[in-house]
């Protein structure tokens, strides 16, 4: 069963040391991606998410650690790895695509030199080939005029065609798992479609595998293949997008999808906010916000159960399944 | 032409607009400042005759829309007046200067922009662990320690315990052949007549000098360097560099190229303090530079030097600053002008 896992994510924490003392942001995340998987990691701010992906990567900022767990890539273990083996990694077979395009790009190099040190991390390349491989890689994400793209400079660019040109930069390599961290929240929604529809055209090209963070449900609904839904840095459910959507088992997971506004309904949002990361509760982070809740969640923390393979959730008193999907 | 050429001859336009400001606010200074330059000159206790004749020899008699026309006249010739009291040509005492303390301040800043880009690095590299905590100590060390005081222990040291450097007594040896004299100063005609032997001794003596200021001006570099490339490691943007497998080194160099427009400010402007404040170094070295020179005169009341070293350094550090607004468009895309 390993081999057709590219990635294994095990019991991973992350914890930041502040001042009033450490935020626990990720406590316990077990994940598996396998090749093709698109998997949509959602929840609200703060539920651990980013810090979850990060993680994976290996770049989680000070004063934020790894504490625990482990990732697998491909059956190497990437936490404690040093940061010299650890870039053999990134960039080659693992890409990493953030929030904003300009944030990400140099301002002050050009285009062509960034590309050319990217090609140049994994490959000797001679200046032109730096630039066919980049010509290229342009192409591949829909450039129109790749040559004067490559000529510029990232403040030139529209937020779209920055995020593509990050998107060929991340893919320049061919890697076989991408990580993104809300890729289009900085685009316009216009936008936003067009760079999904790529980037996840990308991925399927090939049989590569994605993780992508969102706190968009629709984006999930329409990109992703599976979905692991988070709540105070711990998963609370996971399953196929189908599954999920359709009939969700924790409460949380069926009030985020409640949350979602539909044109002419009243928007219902999530009462209550996230527990205290730095006292963390004893029982169910979610408890106190929980209808279905009991003196039972106040107590004692529910693991993740899975009822059927691939599909969990971490509940006492999980809702019931529908029975149309049972049928299906 | 392109845009950075034209943006370079416009500010290069303006320079005599600034010199003009800068000469008027020379005169003005001066003629502000308390105390008679006749009594200067001719003493406490010279008669009144003797004083009117002092003043009609400096002109001080005139109105004083005639001085300054006069005063802004002779220097469109090049000629700054003469000392009170050597009567030497104040143009040609700074030409003979100037090389001289160019001699200690272009390398003092080279090497602290060296030291301190290194120093600063490390820090922001490096901020949560121990070398990185012991650079901010170093930082605050250094720039807790006066320069002239670094050179008093560096002399005491290394000049007569360990007798590695010559004596600090001005730039050449005694038994220094001198170069022809051809503009006056050592410097230039040694190295118009391309006598390396004298440039060498001139190097020898400068070593401890230049050690000592580039040592603390370093500081300042170190200090903008480690906050820019701390905020740097943080930013998105070396995140992506590292998404990608950039290696380190790369990584660092990302962070650094943000701190370069702050780096090229500190140069200007500790160019321009140093040419100021270049005269205590140069006083504990004997060192025949335009500083103790002009603190000489300014402690004398000797009006055409302080008014000849307002406008030359004044001059010297416009031309520095149109230089840094250049060259920070020139490396920055960003800026659009």
């Amino acid at each position: 069963m390993t081999e057709s896992r590219i990635l294994q994510v095990e019991a991973l924490r992350v914890a930041f040391e502040t001042r009033q003392g450490t935020v626990h942001a990720v406590n316990g995340v077990d994940f598996d991606v396998r090749p093709g998987d698109v998997l949509g990691i959602v929840g609200e701010s703060g539920c651990g998410k980013s810090a979850t992906l990060r993680a994976i990567a290996g770049l989680t900022q000070p004063p934020g650690e790894v504490t625990g767990g482990s990732v697998r890539f491909a059956d190497r273990e990437l936490v404690g790895l040093s940061r010299r083996s650890l870039r053999q990694v990134l960039g080659k077979d693992i890409g990493f695509i953030s929030q904003s395009p300009f944030g990400a790009l140099n301002p002050i190099l050009s285009i062509e030199a960034q590309f050319r040190n990217v090609i140049r991390a994994h490959r000797r390349a001679t200046k032109r080939e730096c630039r066919e491989i980049a010509l290229r890689a342009l192409t591949d994400v829909g450039i129109a005029g790749p040559d004067r793209v490559l000529g510029g400079y990232a403040h030139q660019l529209s937020g779209g065609m920055a995020q593509r040109v990050v998107i060929a930069m991340a893919m320049v390599h061919d890697p076989r798992l991408l990580l993104a961290d809300e890729p289009t929240t900085a685009l316009d929604v216009t936008v936003q479609r067009q760079i999904l529809d790529l980037v996840t055209g990308l991925i399927a090209e090939a049989g590569r595998s994605m993780v992508l963070v969102t706190h968009d449900l629709s984006v999930v609904a329409q990109y992703c293949t599976r979905v692991l839904v988070m709540y105070a840095g711990r998963p609370v459910e996971e399953g196929t997008v189908r599954q999920v959507f359709k009939s969700p088992r924790h409460p949380y997971t069926q009030a985020l999808l409640a949350a979602v506004p539909r044109v002419g309904e009243e928007i219902r949002g999530l009462s209550g906010g996230l527990p205290d990361l730095i006292d963390y509760p004893v029982g169910c982070p979610y408890a106190e916000r929980c209808p279905r809740a009991t003196a039972l969640c106040a107590e004692e923390m529910p693991a993740m159960a899975s009822c059927v393979p691939g599909r969990a959730a971490a509940c006492h008193h999980p809702l019931e399944e529908v029975a149309s999907y049972a049928a299906s | 032409m392109s845009p950075l050429a034209r943006y370079a001859l416009k500010r290069i336009l303006l320079l005599p607009v600034m010199l003009f400001l800068v000469a008027t606010f020379a005169f003005l200074l001066v003629t502000v400042l308390p105390g008679d330059p006749a009594t200067l000159i001719a003493g406490d206790f010279a008669s009144k005759d003797a004083l009117a004749k002092v003043r009609a020899d400096l002109g001080l008699d005139q109105s004083l829309w005639h001085q300054y026309t006069s005063y802004l006249g002779s220097l469109l010739h090049g000629d700054l007046g003469e000392s009170f009291f050597t009567g030497s040509s104040v143009t040609d005492e700074m030409a003979r200067r100037l090389p001289s303390s160019m001699v200690i301040i272009v390398p003092s800043l080279l090497v602290a922009v060296l030291l301190g880009t290194a120093i600063g690095t490390l820090g922001g590299y490096y901020r949560r662990k121990p070398v990185g905590r012991s650079t901010s100590v170093l930082i605050s060390g250094i720039q807790g320690v006066p320069p002239f005081f670094l050179a008093i222990v560096l002399i005491d040291l290394l000049v007569f315990e360990l007798r590695i450097f010559p004596t600090p007594t001005g730039m050449l040896y005694a038994s220094t052949q001198r170069p022809p004299e051809r503009t006056g100063s050592v410097v230039v005609d040694a190295f118009l007549a391309q006598d390396w032997g004298v440039l060498g001794d001139v190097a020898a003596h400068a070593i401890l000098p230049v050690a000592s200021t580039g040592i603390f001006l370093a500081s300042y570099f170190a200090k903008t360097v480690r906050t820019s490339v701390t905020q740097a490691l943080s930013t998105p943007q070396i995140e992506f560099a590292r998404g990608c497998g950039l290696p380190e080194r790369q990584v660092v160099r990302y962070a650094l190229l943000t701190s370069r427009t702050s780096v090229l400010t500190y140069i200007a402007i500790l160019f321009g303090v140093m040419l100021g404040a270049s005269a205590i170094v140069e006083v504990v070295f004997s060192w025949p530079g335009i500083g103790g020179w002009a603190l000489d005169g300014v402690l004398k009341g000797d009006l055409p030097v302080i008014q000849g070293f307002v406008v030359v350094t004044g001059l010297i550090v416009i031309v520095a600053y149109v230089v840094l607004d250049v060259l920070v468009a020139a490396l920055d895309p960003r800026i659009s002008y």
